[in-house]
């Protein structure tokens, strides 16, 4: 019997040998090797598990094309103390079980162990922003979801970034150099001809001189640009430019109080009334994120408090999806948007998971919404629902 | 979802830790951990491939078969010392009503990988680097840096083990001690064997 650090290393050779090059030989030889002891399969799987994760650190890859082998040596982990005391103060059901835990002050060194004592501290919603300084100049910063933050930048702009989100900086001489990679970010510039202020998100480009102005990438990777002071250019990168983006003629000039909307190559463009305007940057009201609605359906309501809280919200009946619902909350009350939903008729159905909220349409007869027993609850039919509606009639 | 015979296992990668955690208890060593780890992945395998009815915990039905392995580990060993089965009835309780935080969500888990990464040796690191963020093949990343593809394999066979372990079994601060403070307390050194 082989041990299991020799399984291990067995098993990781095999990984490696497969990712150079998998012959069907070599495909053969492993299956005889896994079906030989089921710890050999299981600590394989175990590995090319870890070894498919890791390729997550392509998001760190820099967007200007540049090739660095050193590029992870000169990444730092930094939380500015604002962020810390936004994460401190915070209380979650979860928090609440976990220990405290005492940390030093702003600019933290975060290794793995602090890092992971951070995240355990807040549970999955680990808020503030994340920064990463790049030895090329390039800053990356990240929000969690239920995070917001903001930066002021070395030339003097002013950044909100919002939940979930990710931006990289680049701040020199000539240009300031944006890239939303995620999420939503509002933008105060600092006036400075001498160096345009250029924002890429995914396929957009937006260029500015001194405005205000937030974009957001959505899920399919379509962009939205609300201007609230001064005037951008929105536009495409040239493609032959990578380094440093320019702007591809056509630019569609979008100023104050309007909206641009590129989605597959195509802008639409639009004025928006003030209070409408207000609505879509609630998210930046100081007193906390807020989302606004206005006619907005429920799969679309769900989506926005999707972004903003680790608990999940899904649909189970398809005919609620369409409901139309307008209304004010705070983005992280979901209990309180879930009491708002009594009064159309919807309801949450507890599915015994902590972070899982299903929505389900109220039995007609009873409109006063008292949720029905887990036994009762129909349409709870995969694998994964039942076990969980399991877990909790066997408590 | 269609059922995959992995399934269990792959749930269980996700809180390692409670595992390792629980199965230190019995044996006090790291390395017997290693042991009866890799027999609990195993079991839950085959648990896996079994036409039966869907297990209902995943977290509960891991941490009865990494009981079960402590203890056919024990019995091999003619040690069933009365105060481990009493402790196993603390054991019992707070798997199920008391959520351990775990780190899954999504990129959440950079950290701890960047981390790792820039603790391996340098020519390692580069090589992990020209493979998994650049997305190089081994032949390319060997003929860029000018060293031989067996070289290559090596330093991404070294990366590897490190990233698993980075992934699923962290140095902790204090993250599970919530649910399973008083079983553990080990302060375990990186258990890099190669």
């Amino acid at each position: 019997m082989q041990t299991a650090s020799e399984i291990a290393a067995r098993a990781t050779a095999w990984l490696i040998r497969l990712d150079r090059a998998g012959t069907p030989e070599l495909w053969e030889e492993l299956q005889q090797w896994l079906d030989s002891h089921p710890r050999h399969r299981a600590e394989f799987i175990r590995q090319r598990t870890a070894w498919n994760r890791c390729d997550k650190l392509k998001m760190l890859r820099p967007s200007d094309g540049t090739i660095d082998a050193d590029l992870l040596s000169g990444i730092e982990w930094v939380e500015p103390p604002e962020a810390a005391e936004a994460r401190r103060s915070r209380r979650t059901p979860v928090r609440a079980r976990a220990p405290q835990r005492d940390r030093r002050a702003g600019g933290v060194d975060l290794s793995r162990r602090g890092w992971l004592a951070a995240a355990a501290v807040t549970g999955l919603a680990v808020l503030g922003v994340w920064a990463l300084a790049f030895r090329d100049g390039w800053q990356t910063y990240v929000t969690a979801i239920g995070g917001r933050q903001q930066i002021t930048l070395s030339d003097g702009s002013r950044v909100e970034l919002n939940t979930d989100s990710m931006m990289r900086v680049r701040i020199n001489n000539g240009r300031r150099d944006i890239v939303l990679m995620r999420g939503e970010a509002l933008f105060h510039v600092a006036h400075d001809t001498n160096r345009p202020f250029f924002v890429t998100a995914a396929a957009t480009l937006v260029r500015a001189v001194g405005t205000a102005f937030s974009v957001r990438i959505r899920a399919d990777n379509s962009v939205d640009v609300f201007v609230t002071e001064g005037r951008v250019a929105v536009g495409s990168p040239r493609s032959d430019a990578a380094n440093e983006p320019q702007m591809s003629p056509p630019a569609t000039a979008v100023a104050a109080g309007e909206a641009a909307a590129v989605s597959r190559g195509r802008l639409t463009f639009r004025h928006l009334s003030a209070e409408e305007m207000g609505r879509k940057l609630a998210w930046t009201d100081p007193s906390g994120p807020r989302l606004s609605f206005w006619g907005e359906t429920l799969n679309e309501v769900v989506g926005e408090f999707n972004r903003y809280n680790v608990r999940h919200l899904s649909i189970v009946d398809p005919q609620i999806q369409q409901i139309r619902l307008g209304g004010n909350f705070r983005a992280s009350d979901l209990d309180g948007f879930i009491e708002t939903l009594k009064s159309f008729h919807v309801i949450a159905q507890d599915p015994g998971d902590p972070n899982e909220v299903r929505l389900i349409a109220a039995p007609q007869a009873d409109t006063s919404a008292t949720i029905p027993p887990l036994e009762e609850s129909a349409g709870v039919s995969s694998n994964h629902a039942a076990q969980r509606a399991g877990d909790k009639s066997a408590r | 979802m269609a059922k995959n015979e992995e399934r269990y296992l792959l749930q269980a990668l996700e809180f390692e830790g409670v595992l390792r955690a629980c199965l230190y208890r019995y044996t006090r060593n790291d390395s017997d951990v290693e042991e009866l780890l890799q027999e609990t992945y195993a079991r839950l395998l085959t648990a896996g491939c079994r036409d039966e009815p869907e297990v209902r915990s995943v977290r509960g039905f891991a941490l009865t078969i990494a009981r079960n392995v402590a203890f056919d580990w024990l019995r091999h060993r003619h040690m069933v010392p009365i105060e481990v089965v009493a402790d196993m009835e603390a054991l019992d309780g707070p798997d199920e009503s008391e959520p351990v935080d775990e780190i899954v969500n999504g990129h959440h888990e950079l950290a701890p990988l960047v981390s790792a990464v820039k603790d391996l040796p340098e020519r390692c690191r580069q090589v992990f680097t020209l493979r998994k963020v650049y997305g190089y093949s081994q032949r390319e990343i060997a003929s860029r840096l000018q060293i031989s593809e067996n070289t290559v394999e090596q330093h991404l066979t070294k990366a590897a083990r490190r990233c698993a372990q980075a992934l699923f079994d962290p140095p902790v601060g204090e993250q599970q001690v919530s649910a399973f403070g008083q079983m553990r307390h080990r302060m375990r050194p990186h258990a890099d064997s190669e």
